[in-house]
């Protein structure tokens, strides 16, 4: 009984972190370094909270968190696609206008527990709610989206090379939007499903250091969805059993530094063979890198 | 009927004036040829005319309506498509890929048959299947064109297409461009090449530092009012003595044998030596070997076996540094991929290749710096104010002036490897470098040019060596072949 | 018929001075911004500003604490740029700050407890710069080996640093005295420094960065790094040294910028060190579009941000993480006027 309640614990929290890595990803392979999702993941899940204590309706929770997610990452689009300005502080003042003013508003709050109990499918003692189904249904349709169709096409272009891009007559723009929207909805959703479904309750600190680890493991995954699910449940797996082993008090952090050195690890073998290969990644060179049109000798910025 | 108009544009950059107050039409069905010096707004016309760039001021009218062009796709959209001077392809996708996306479809059975119809429609050859990142510079241009071609487009431009095509494909272009315009559409056609021009423009327009000096029917104009249009002043062929003497053997290649950057053998034990005072060319079709045969004498590539001499020294191996302090200059053909870096202003280009010369011993940079470089731009034409701009922001003869003086005149070079040097080049600036080179050769430097272009083997070289898939085929004497000749060779 | 189109162009070469008005005028436009959305969040932008002002830099007290803040931030500033000059993405300051503080505290507490002053503080500096470069070094060496990009490694380096900073407060060097709090134990009191003398390091350590940065080649090798490795080889940089060595100078950095902070505040280590000055140091290098001699007045805007956090929390009676919402509100005002130094709008009529 025991493993199975590790195995929910684990797919509970690896839905969270799957849904952010997939959402983070998207944007990354279309160029765009997104360092805000800290910020509008934290909005999201209080949104989320503030709805449910009000309303206790989850389809309305996950509506409201998706789009608050949504709106805030536009911020971020827009003064990086518009505005051509830096990914990294852009990206670092949306995550810190977010996260302060969610926790500003949250201090306010009384902190009611309002566990969500979703239906849940039994299969032998594994306990799967639909979200959980429908993370691993998004997955295999951002596979096909990437792989299989134009638009999956377009945003892989625009990530390797935006002038290329716009020389093939792609509107980057608007390529650059539907990544951010499908980020932002991602995104949403797992804050919605992480404060609701397994935290619980809004507490000061609930939600810090999800968005960058979601950011982490997008590259972890080597910006491919099907990867990402393996860097996922990877890393979840090694930081969250250590903490479960019985009598390890404060050794969990050496443990836990351990974790990532493994995750590392991992990643320097997968790359390894993988990348340098150039067998079936191929990555998003121009990450991080401002576009503009008409100015051809642009490093900076 | 116009098929297009352009009134009154005006371009600016940061550093300057790119087009200045330019008026340019094209006809249905008519070939209209763009001339003019590296650096004339010609890139930078077309650009407007595809949507890239946008005017500062002036006019824009299609079949009469006026436009604004937002963006490339827009253009595209009103009909208008671009063979760019640097083919811009998506790296990790196939030729087929990249087509479908650039007709905004989905890959399917029935759009792959499509574009197999139109590519057999003009009779261009390229292979659909293959990585955009495994090909060749060469075959780059040809993806470029045909990518052109499965558009449905009125209006074709063409920059610079056939700078790196060979004889072969730049007739079979000329027969495409004569089947557009049959059908009714319009060519604008970019070249530095002044016989094409007579051969397939039905007019010809001449920019110069960014304003029109002339626009004529084909027919009412002469090769030499031509070239006085482009570069002002009448321009003298410099061909120099054939070498004096020669002395001592500056590079030896002794059984090389080279891959390509994908494993597979491109230089096959080629044995060459090439003596102070004469200039070898190599001539060659694309993707023969050659260029792997030059970035391994030069350091860039490690050769899988034979061994590479400089004045007697061996040099095998060793990496681009040393065998520039060994006195070797090397001037590439890729020039913002690997000549430049692009991003990088023009003074720091220029040094460097030469750190060793310019810094002291603790790594700080010489204070007389600046004086230096100044003397050695005089030298190739350019003025000290391009010393700030980054090379990005510079028209590719412009560039190439620039890789030139850094190669040849900062440092005492005694041995100079070239590989395609005057491609995009205008007329002036090649007579100039040609005339550096013959001055270099007759002041005692050992020099190998490897080409694809036959006149300038001929007319450069002491010796000729024919290469073929990293063979050499044959040896000719400068001074007694003919183009004809050669041509045979190449082609055969 | 005429339309109006609005087009952004980039500003030609302007001179020195203009550029300067500029910058100024768009910083009022960035406090202006960030007053009236203030307004929405319920803080009168008066009181804030003159708050803000007051608490940093107006009064003695706080300009010396702004000043104690600079130290830390400036450094993993420079440690940015150094790093992105060459096109290699540190984002793991924090990390580095981190362990440059843990291998001082090795050496200051347990390793040389007896050395004499003047000597001390080279050990210090020396100290942390080892323990931080070596910290970045191995993503360097990850980058070459494997091809995984530094950004992932020095991210996740952060974590380990993390969690080892727990470890040692915790359990490894836990300082027993302390009954409540987890602290570790302290430097010998020789190491300690006063926060002039810290800035003066700082200060020295900015001269030698920007000494090598931009007047040896050392900058210009990491410049042709950034243009790639084919540029970078025919140049006769060789890529994979070039990576090593900035990756350590780097890390170096921000390895100084811990040993410094821990020496010049209470000299034993606590879970709380981690404050994220490795982050600001970050925004600050963007700011100063990476120029090594504008770093300062990056850093200080930023040092001014922290310092004024508590007096404004306490004055407004707001709680913090409203504090942090504004100064995020303030940054991506600044962002957007920066803009405005680069570019200009211009109406089309058609
Ligand atoms: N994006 C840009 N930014 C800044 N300057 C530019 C840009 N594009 C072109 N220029 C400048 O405008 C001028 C014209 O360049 P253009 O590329 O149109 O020349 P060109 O006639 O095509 O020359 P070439 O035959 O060498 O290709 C040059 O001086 C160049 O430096
Ligand atoms: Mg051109």
């Amino acid at each position: 009984m025991i493993i199975a309640d590790i195995l929910n614990y684990l797919l509970q929290l690896g839905t969270v972190f799957l849904l952010a890595t997939e959402g983070s990803l998207v944007v990354q392979r279309a160029g765009l370094l997104n360092l805000g999702i800290e910020g509008f993941f934290a909005m999201a899940a209080f949104v989320a909270y503030l709805v449910q204590v009000m309303t206790g309706n989850f389809a309305l929770s996950m509506l409201a968190a998706v789009c608050v997610a949504v709106a805030m990452n536009m911020i971020f689009t827009v003064l990086t696609v518009h505005l051509r300005l830096n990914h990294i502080v852009s990206g670092l003042a949306v995550a810190m206008f977010g996260v302060g003013l969610a926790y500003a508003f949250g201090r306010s709050l009384v902190q009611i527990p309002v566990y969500v109990q979703l239906p849940v499918l039994n299969i032998g003692g594994i306990y799967i709610d639909p979200i959980e189904i429908l993370s691993f249904i998004i997955v295999g349709l951002l596979w096909f989206m990437m792989y299989k169709t134009k638009l999956g096409y377009k945003i892989r272009i625009v990530g390797e090379d935006p002038y290329v891009a716009d020389m093939l007559g792609i509107d980057i723009t608007k390529v650059r939007y539907i990544a951010t929207l499908i980020e932002g909805a991602l995104v949403g959703m797992a804050a919605c499903y992480y404060i609701l479904v397994s935290a619980g309750a809004w507490s000061e600190g609930v939600t810090a250091g999800k968005g960058w680890l979601a950011i982490v493991l997008a590259m972890m995954g080597l910006w491919d969805p099907l990867y990402a699910v393996a860097a996922v449940y990877t890393v979840v797996t090694i930081r969250d059993l250590i903490r479960l082993v019985p009598g390890i008090g404060e050794n969990v952090f050496l443990l836990e530094a351990f974790s990532y050195i493994i995750a590392i690890s991992l990643l320097a073998v997968v790359s390894h063979f993988e990348i340098k290969k150039r067998k079936r990644v191929s990555i998003p060179l121009a990450l991080a890198k401002v576009y503009s049109r008409e100015e051809r000798a642009r490093k900076y910025t | 009927m116009k098929l297009l108009e352009l009134r009154g544009i005006t371009k600016r950059f940061a550093h300057t004036v790119a087009l200045d107050n330019v008026d340019f039409d094209l006809l249905k069905g008519e070939v209209h040829a763009l001339l003019g010096e590296n650096g004339a707004g010609k890139t930078t016309l077309v650009s407007i005319i595809s949507g890239v760039y946008q005017p500062d001021s002036g006019q824009i009218l299609l079949e009469g309506k006026p436009v604004t062009l937002k963006s490339p796709r827009d253009a595209y959209r009103r009909g208008i498509v671009l063979v760019p001077q640097h083919p811009a392809l998506p790296e990790s996708l196939t030729v087929y890929e990249a087509l479908a996306l650039f007709l905004d479809k989905s890959p399917s059975r029935k759009l792959k048959t499509f574009i197999e119809e139109r590519l057999r429609k003009f009779g261009i050859e390229v292979d659909l299947d293959k990585r955009i990142s495994l090909l060749t510079p060469y075959e780059k241009v040809k993806v470029e064109i045909a990518k052109a071609l499965v558009a449905d487009a009125k209006i074709y431009i063409f920059d610079e297409a056939t700078s790196l095509l060979g004889h072969g494909d730049r007739e079979l272009l000329y027969k495409i461009i004569r089947t557009l315009c049959a059908e009714g559409r319009g060519v604008i056609y970019i070249t530095h090449r002044i016989d094409e021009v007579f051969n397939i423009a039905d007019r010809v327009t001449v920019l110069r530092k960014g304003r029109k000096v002339l626009t004529r029917r084909i027919n009412e104009v002469t090769r030499e009012e031509l070239l006085e249009a482009m570069f002002g002043k009448k321009l003298e062929e410099y061909a120099g003595p054939r070498s004096a003497s020669t002395h001592g053997e500056g590079l030896a290649v002794e059984n090389l044998t080279v891959q390509d950057d994908y494993g597979r053998l491109a230089v096959r034990n080629v044995t060459l030596s090439v003596k102070y005072g004469e200039i070898v060319t190599i001539l060659a079709a694309p993707g023969a070997g050659h260029r792997e045969f030059l970035e391994a004498i030069v350091g860039l590539r490690k050769p899988v076996s034979g061994r590479v001499k400089v004045n007697g020294i061996d040099v095998t191996g060793r990496d681009p540094s040393f065998i520039r302090r060994m006195g070797v200059a090397y001037i590439p053909d890729d020039r913002l991929g690997l000549g430049v870096a692009p991003g990088l202003a023009v003074k720091w280009n220029l040094v460097m290749r030469d750190l060793d010369k310019f810094t002291t011993k603790v790594g700080t940079f010489h204070k007389f710096l600046n004086d230096a470089l100044v003397k050695v731009l005089e030298k190739v034409g350019l003025a000290p104010d391009v010393l700030p701009v980054p090379c990005a922001e510079l028209s590719g003869g412009q560039i190439q002036r620039i890789i030139t003086a850094r190669e040849l005149f900062l440092r005492e070079v005694k041995v100079i490897v070239a590989l395609n040097p005057f491609y995009g080049l205008d007329y002036e600036t090649t007579s100039l470098l040609r005339k550096t080179l013959i001055d270099l050769r007759n002041s005692g430097c050992a020099i190998l040019v490897a080409t694809e272009d036959i006149e300038e083997a001929v007319k450069l070289g002491d010796r000729i060596l024919v290469m073929r898939e990293g063979k050499i085929l044959k040896e000719f004497s400068g001074s007694t072949v003919s183009a004809r000749e050669l041509a045979k060779v190449l082609t055969l | 018929m005429t339309r109006i189109r609005i087009r952004i162009v980039r500003r030609e070469r302007t001179t020195r001075g203009f550029h300067l008005l500029l910058t100024v005028l768009s910083l009022i436009g960035a406090f202006l911004i960030a007053g009236v959305l203030m307004i929405f969040l319920g803080v009168n932008p008066l009181a804030f500003y003159s708050i803000f002002l007051q608490s940093s830099i107006l009064t003695t007290w706080g300009l010396q604490i702004t000043l104690s803040y600079l130290v830390p931030i400036l450094l993993c500033c420079l440690s940015a740029i150094v790093s992105y000059r060459a096109a290699l993405w540190n984002i793991g300051q924090e990390g580095q700050y981190i362990i440059g503080a843990m291998t001082a505290l090795a050496a200051g507490a347990f390793l040389f407890p007896n050395v004499p002053p003047p000597l001390s503080y080279i050990i210090l500096v020396l100290a942390g710069a080892a323990g931080g470069g070596v910290w970045a070094l191995i993503c360097g060496l990850l980058r070459i080996v494997s091809e995984i990009n530094e950004a992932v490694t020095t991210l996740l380096m952060y974590y380990v640093a993390l969690q080892l900073l727990n470890y040692v407060c915790r359990v490894a060097w836990r300082n027993p005295a302390f009954v409540g709090h987890p602290e570790t134990y302290s430097l010998a009191p020789q190491y300690m420094l006063s926060f002039g003398g810290s800035l003066a390091i700082a200060i020295a350590v900015l001269v030698i960065t920007w000494f090598l940065i931009d007047r040896t080649k050392l900058g210009l090798e990491l410049d042709l790094l950034s243009e790639g490795f084919r540029v970078a080889q025919y140049s006769g940089v060789k890529p994979s040294r070039v990576i090593l060595w900035s990756m350590f100078f780097s890390g170096a950095l921000a390895g100084i910028s811990g040993a410094l902070y821990l020496a010049s505040t209470s000299g034993f280590l606590q879970p709380e060190f981690s404050v994220g000055y490795g982050f600001a140091g970050i925004i600050a290098a963007w700011l100063c579009d990476l120029k090594v001699l504008y770093a300062p007045l990056a850093s200080f805007l930023l040092a001014m941000m922290y310092s004024s956090g508590h007096a404004l929390q306490a004055c407004l009676h707001v709680s913090i993480d409203i504090i942090d919402a504004i100064e995020g509100l303030i940054l991506m005002a600044v962002l957007t006027v920066h803009f405005f130094t680069r570019y200009k709008i211009v109406l089309v009529r058609q």
